[in-house]
């Protein structure tokens, strides 16, 4: 897990805190944004700058646009993160929109690090540009 | 969708499968590895496929990882969530390796299972 790029977007502060410091202990690198635009800016950024978020952890109740219009647009773009929603929904039909826009785990809160770990350990392996596999 | 569980708890199984047929699944469960596999075979030949496999990792005869090695060998493009109460990160990434696609953390809550299924990938089939 060590040296991949996460993003955290989650508009309450408590648990962006609690979330990055599991991420940070787990040795991941990690961003954050509170509102949607700002994490598809930071999506869409990171590609560009050819150093693309390895994993985006997105909440669904956000306070500019709803987390699954983030979702659907950060899983359209190349490379897509993996994307993992976290949430305080737990409403199936919702979980099912979620997966069908390009989301790739579903984490309920309240979550532990355990949870995190085995969200992070479903990642399929990436490839570095030496062609070693990491995650 | 046709649902294997495979757990030796039989009151799980019938949990699982009783509230899997309430969403409108196909759901059948055994109570060890090598039942698992006569079922996949079953189901092949028959032509009914298995979209899912629920797999307890500890199971009496092959452990759970090593199920999931041969269900995932046999078929891979089938479904299979590992449920258990373990969460050491060398059984789940063991469990990845295997060819595991999801995780259910015992106690199984029923919303749990539903959200995790909800990921599965299907053609439309009973979705």
């Amino acid at each position: 897990m060590r040296g991949l790029r996460s993003l955290v977007v989650e508009d309450d502060a408590g648990i962006t805190r609690r979330l990055v410091q599991q991420l940070e202990f787990l040795g991941l690198d990690v961003t954050s944004a509170d509102t949607a635009g700002a994490g598809l800016a930071l999506v869409d950024a990171a590609i560009r700058a050819s150093r693309p978020f390895d994993v985006c952890f997105v909440d669904l109740n956000l306070p500019d646009f709803p987390g699954l219009e983030l979702i659907r647009s950060a899983a359209a773009l190349s490379p897509a993160p993996y994307i993992v929603v976290v949430t305080g929904v737990t409403e199936p039909v919702v979980a099912r929109a979620c997966a069908q826009a390009g989301a790739n785990w579903w984490v309920n809160k309240p979550f532990a690090l355990v949870d995190i770990q085995i969200a992070l350990a479903f990642m399929p392996p990436k490839a570095t540009p030496s062609g070693e596999i990491i995650g | 969708m046709r649902i294997l569980v495979v757990d030796d708890d039989p009151s799980l199984c019938k949990a699982i499968v009783t509230f899997a047929q309430g969403l409108g699944h196909d759901g059948i469960a055994v109570l060890d590895a090598c039942s698992a596999l006569a079922q996949l075979e079953l189901a092949t030949e028959s032509s009914t496929p298995f979209h899912v496999a629920i797999v307890d990792v500890n199971l009496p005869d092959l452990s759970g990882i090593e199920l999931t090695a041969a269900l995932c060998e046999r078929r891979p493009d089938l479904w299979v969530l590992m449920c258990s109460a373990a969460t050491s990160p060398i059984v789940v990434e063991a469990c990845v390796r295997a060819g595991a696609k999801g995780w259910l953390r015992k106690p199984v809550e029923f919303v749990d299972l539903q959200i995790a299924l909800a990921f599965v990938p299907t053609t439309g089939e009973g979705d």
